[in-house]
């Protein structure tokens, strides 16, 4: 358990923004020509997956009932847009995309983006914080250690210090979260989730959540991650949150962890059905899904505004 | 609570760093905010008045406002409704739905915890403004150009005004 209060204090002071970084600094040129196309689809995904969970945070803050929890969550969702933006001014230095340009999101994204933008409110606080954990651990434990073998930037290499020392507050708070919820009594509680979740929308979005994992995982072995890497990862997810009996316990977290371990087994059915899934996703018709939401225009890889 | 804690939410930012004139909302008749770029540290939405001339005045105004409250248009059934909490939320509610179409804004100024409720028909106006904006992160220091937020980003103003 951690002490909450403490923990707001450090995200505090520990605060650093775009403007630390010299963006003109050497080490742009250190992009070879034939990694640009995959590291901009690469870039472009993790942008979008950052800015995604700093919606879930969102959503999380205006959930939490204990006011400390809801202002550490309202931190974490401008920490996760600030490495959102971050990653964008990054794309920018390595001339991926225009001074103002965000990256065009593929349909599968697009897709999640408008449910999220429509339901995120209606996700119930433990099952949304779990599945943010597993993100959250995917993304540090696999694909950021992954971009970083692959680019030899100094200023990535600088930015995702930063970038990680922040993830491993919000792991610290997820896993926290993760133990006080599973401190309750096992069967109301989870009487509780099996009734948020037969929620129709809510069934939607899980349904979204696997092309979209499945996707990512393809993409980023297509770019040479090693399926290693990802067992890492979730072994981590594992074993942090086997340590507490009481999160070892909890409803999500037991789902969360095997649905992972599903997703890196690709023995299992479950990875052609993720698949399927994945192709029909690609052919939902853009007009269908409208404008962008609102909330998008605030990613930004200018420093300043 | 101060116009600069309530969305700060800590004590060490300190407002004086800032390079240029930081005032109180209260000496607003004497400042001269045409064609500037004006940062307002607000803590309710009673200061409406104030923000809605500064708003027409200036080039751009950024709002810092975390906890919003609900905001009854000032009319004499809202004044009444004022007494019952429960019939103020709701009014509250509806008041924010009619007047601020952009869903975005609307998810910022929906009230989460907080139960403060205010009469001004000036406020939503004010955020309704093109050159308004509206910002609900963190603020993480204040600059000698302006204010930085925690989303890393730092906002150049040439006056910041505490309302």
């Amino acid at each position: 358990m951690i002490d909450l209060d403490a923990t707001l204090e450090k995200i505090q002071d520990n605060q650093w923004g775009l403007g630390d970084f010299d963006w003109d600094s050497p080490g742009a040129e250190s992009i070879r020509p034939d990694q640009r196309d995959a590291l901009k689809q690469f870039m472009g995904d993790l942008v979008w997956i950052e800015h995604i969970g700093a919606r879930g945070f969102a959503a999380l803050a205006a959930k939490a009932e204990d006011p400390t929890l809801a202002e550490i969550y309202a931190w974490f969702h401008a920490e996760e847009q600030r490495h959102a933006n971050a990653e964008l001014a990054l794309m920018r230095r390595w001339g991926m995309v225009a001074d103002d340009e965000i990256p065009e999101p593929d349909v599968t994204m697009r897709v999640v983006v408008e449910w999220l933008d429509r339901n995120a409110e209606t996700m119930p606080l433990g099952g949304l914080s779990t599945l943010i954990a597993m993100l959250e651990v995917c993304l540090d434990g696999a694909l950021v250690t992954f971009l970083l073998d692959e680019v030899d930037d100094p200023l990535c290499h600088d930015v995702f210090a930063h970038i990680n020392a922040d993830e491993s507050r919000h792991l610290a708070v997820d896993f926290h979260v993760m133990e006080m919820l599973g401190m309750r009594p096992w069967v109301r509680e989870s009487l509780r989730l099996a009734a948020s979740v037969a929620n129709p929308r809510l069934l939607l979005g899980i349904a979204l959540f696997i092309p979209v994992i499945g996707q990512v995982r393809e993409k980023v072995e297509g770019m040479g991650l090693s399926a290693d890497r990802l067992h890492r990862a979730i072994r981590r997810f594992d074993e942090v949150g086997s340590r507490s009996p009481y999160t070892r316990r909890y409803l999500p977290y037991v789902v969360l962890r095997q649905h992972a371990r599903l997703v890196v087994d690709r023995r299992q059915p479950y990875g052609a059905i993720a698949d399927r899934l994945g192709q029909l996703t690609r052919h939902v018709p853009k007009r269908v899904l409208g404008p962008l939401p609102e909330w998008v225009d605030s990613l930004t890889s200018r420093p300043t505004a | 609570m101060s116009a600069l804690a309530s969305v700060v939410g800590r004590s060490r930012v300190d407002v004086h760093t800032f390079d240029g004139p930081v005032l109180a909302a209260s000496a607003w008749p004497a400042l001269n905010v045409e064609g500037r770029r004006v940062g307002v540290f607000a803590s309710s939405a009673d200061n409406g008045d104030v923000l809605l001339e500064i708003v027409k005045r200036a080039d751009l105004v950024k709002v810092f406002h975390r906890h919003p409250g609900h905001v009854l248009p000032s009319l004499p059934l809202a004044r009444l409704a004022v007494r019952s909490p429960r019939v103020a939320r709701a009014a509250g509610r509806w008041h924010l739905r009619v007047a601020i179409r952009d869903k975005e804004m609307r998810r910022q100024l929906t009230p989460v915890r907080t139960r403060t409720v205010t009469v001004s028909n000036r406020w939503y106006r004010a955020m309704r403004r093109p050159n308004c904006q509206l910002i609900t992160w963190p603020v993480t220091g204040v600059t000698l150009r302006g204010v930085r937020t925690a989303d890393g980003v730092e906002h150049v103003f040439d006056m910041l005004i505490l309302a």
